[in-house]
């Protein structure tokens, strides 16, 4: 089951992951690259500041990579309305964590081109001993980062309970909706209601139309047309 | 032989599956021994409920004209020539039968039925 | 446990209105039943309810002895399921999917899924996306029975498939249902179709379930008869009136239900002329069921 899910979860991302890797890995050098001629690299604060430089690019590439693997397996189900996901025999909860460990798996790639590419950055500059182990921070830094940035999107995206996309309201009228809604359009271009289950949220907070549905702390929330 | 059953006509599907296989051997295109689709083949040639064709073939094996061999399947039963005759005979009645009924709804009566009869086979012959 | 799937006083609202409300449905185990509705009644919530991807708003469900939405999980493992769209993941293959499918089931068979795709003539590299709605209709259907389920959920499983396809797809369903003995709950808009392969049906309107029977005596027990001489207001019949329509000439036209041949009799006493008695196939059975329920409905409120 999880090594399916590592499977699809792969295949899903491949493309943007090839590209963050390849981002990741050049970062360090090219930014080298551009300080060498400017900076003597002698003092410490020259390195210090080119060190800075990398590590907050690498770890914005990092977070990027994380938010777009979530953005992207979620977007993937969203268009299929979720419907696969809820058919198949296992608990939400088992659902989500596969999912969210698959995508923790996939994200040490970008760290991995970050760490190869620092390795190399720092092979071409006389880095005092203490420091050669920079490069493994840097990549273990940029992991973080992304699996953070993951989580919170995740989350985000995820905290809906487990539910289908609902049909429209006004039963008489069902046109084929859009091919990215999965459920029915209700009215012009936006997709179905998709129902939420926040109770801490008050309505008004979320974008959209927020209706009040049960006393029982379910909001509904039309979600952006795509 | 089995094809076009007719799910739309009054007559329910197993008793129309029944009845051909009773025509069948009433003309010969049956004999003894001969093997009947398994249940498990016609109902998804036909695309119908397997209890259909499960029901038929018992009705068939009430009547004595199958036996239904557990794990072999259904075969025609043997029949001798003047179990051939009767079986000839009920489905030539029951054709009537249905005749004459589908005449009283039109109220059609037996004698204007009798002439039509004498005239459509007149009509056969030459 | 002699029903598939019970369903008591399920309600659920979709907004201020309720889609759903006091629906009973009984699903005897070994039958396939039949779901006919017109579009909007509620057929594909009702299936979502009950297979636990919907939170019911009253009501309980309970899907092969697993209480749903919360034992879902457990029920679904024995459920094989064809949604009325293609719900897969559109950049998978045709084998990539089987694959990611086959590690959730237990009871997946490999050598059986192999030889639904060779007979179905599917291409092991093939792009989910990039399937015609045929092939998509036979991968759901493949993968439903590859599972070796118990129950069967399908959703207008040949809803928009050529003659061809359906006919591949239905004979696959009913080999399957025939050696392994499973329950369906098959929706459909192809009224004939159900007729051949079902032999219960449910009717729903306006989410409510206003029938549910076996087939036989929904489709025989519905007749329309030409009626001369009629009186204006009916003396107690031995069958249920649906309508009274004019007919030809002086004629009248009466949808009965609860026929039986005998009741011929009661005409030859009243001072009423039967013409002719008309069977209805399931179509017509099924409209005038529907208007009845309707108008009855009418006349009430």
């Amino acid at each position: 089951m999880f090594g399916q899910t590592l499977y699809v979860q792969w295949k899903w991302n491949r493309d943007f992951l090839a590209f963050y890797t390849a981002v990741g890995f050049a970062a360090p050098l090219v930014i080298l690259w551009i300080a060498l001629p400017h900076l003597g690299l002698t003092s410490a604060l020259e390195l210090v500041s080119v060190g800075n430089a990398v590590g907050m690019t690498t770890a914005v590439i990092a977070s990027v990579a994380g938010l777009t693997v979530a953005w992207q397996g979620y977007g993937i189900d969203d268009r299929v309305g979720h419907i696969y996901a809820l058919s198949l025999p296992i608990t939400r909860r088992r659902a989500l964590a596969m999912r969210a460990g698959a995508a923790a798996l996939v994200l040490a790639l970008p760290a991995l081109g970050v760490w190869v590419g620092a390795t190399l950055a720092a092979g071409q500059v006389a880095l005092p001993a203490t420091l050669h182990s920079y490069a493994g921070s840097l990549a273990s830094r940029a992991l973080l980062a992304a699996w953070l940035a993951h989580a919170c999107m995740f989350a985000l995206r995820y905290s809906a309970g487990r539910q289908a996309k609902n049909g429209p309201r006004n039963a008489s009228r069902r046109p084929r909706g859009p091919r990215h809604c999965g459920g029915v359009a209700a009215t012009g271009s936006r997709c179905a209601v998709q129902r939420l289950c926040l109770p801490h949220l008050e309505p008004g907070t979320l974008r959209g139309t927020v209706r009040p549905v049960d006393a029982d702390r379910c909001l509904t929330r039309a979600s952006l047309s795509h | 032989m089995f094809d076009h059953i007719d799910p739309r006509s009054p007559t329910p599907i197993y008793a129309q599956i029944a009845a051909r296989v009773r025509i069948a051997v009433a003309s010969g295109d049956l004999t003894t021994g001969d093997a009947l689709p398994s249940v498990r083949a016609l109902a998804s040639t036909l695309r119908v409920n397997p209890a259909t064709v499960v029901q038929a073939y018992r009705e068939l094996e009430r009547d004595g004209v199958v036996d239904m061999r557990q794990g072999s399947g259904t075969f025609i039963a043997t029949l001798s020539p003047e179990a051939h005759g009767r079986t000839r005979e009920q489905e030539a009645r029951r054709l009537v039968r249905a005749l004459l009924e589908q005449a009283a709804r039109l109220a059609i009566r037996p004698a204007d039925l009798r002439n039509a009869i004498d005239a459509e086979l007149g009509a056969l012959r030459s | 446990m002699t029903h598939a799937i019970t369903i008591e006083n399920l309600a659920y609202r979709a907004g201020r209105h309720f889609a759903i409300r006091d629906l009973h449905m009984r699903v005897p185990n070994g039958s396939v039943y039949g779901f006919l509705g017109p579009n909007g009644s509620g057929k594909t919530t009702t299936i979502r309810l009950l297979l636990g991807m919907l939170p019911p708003a009253d009501g309980t469900i309970s899907v092969l002895g697993h209480d749903v939405p919360h034992g879902a999980h457990h029920a679904l493992a024995r459920i094989g399921y064809v949604p009325e769209r293609l719900h897969l993941y559109p950049m998978l293959t045709v084998e990539e999917t089987m694959r990611y499918h086959a590690s959730f089931y237990g009871r997946w068979d490999a050598s059986e899924a192999e030889r639904l795709r060779r007979a179905f003539d599917l291409r092991a590299e093939q792009r989910v996306g990039r399937l015609s709605k045929g092939e998509a209709g036979k991968l759901m259907m493949l993968l439903a029975l590859a599972v070796r389920p118990e129950l069967l959920v399908l959703d207008e499983p040949t809803d928009g498939l050529d003659p061809v396809v359906r006919r591949d797809v239905l004979a696959a369903l009913l080999e399957y249902v025939s050696t392994h003995g499973a329950t369906v709950l098959m929706s459909s808009h192809l009224v004939h179709e159900q007729e051949r392969v079902c032999d219960w049906i449910g009717v729903m309107d306006a989410g409510r379930l206003v029938a549910e029977m076996p087939m036989h005596a929904f489709r025989s027990g519905i007749k329309r008869l030409r009626i001369a001489g009629a009186p204006a207001h009916a003396s107690p019949t031995p069958f249920g009136i649906l309508a009274r329509r004019a007919g030809a000439g002086r004629e009248e036209e009466w949808v009965v239900r609860d026929w039986r041949d005998d009741m011929t009799s009661w005409f030859a006493n009243e001072n009423t002329a039967l013409r002719e008695v008309v069977d209805l196939d399931l179509e017509e059975s099924f409209v005038e069921t529907l208007r009845a329920a309707r108008d009855a409905g009418g006349r009430a409120a």
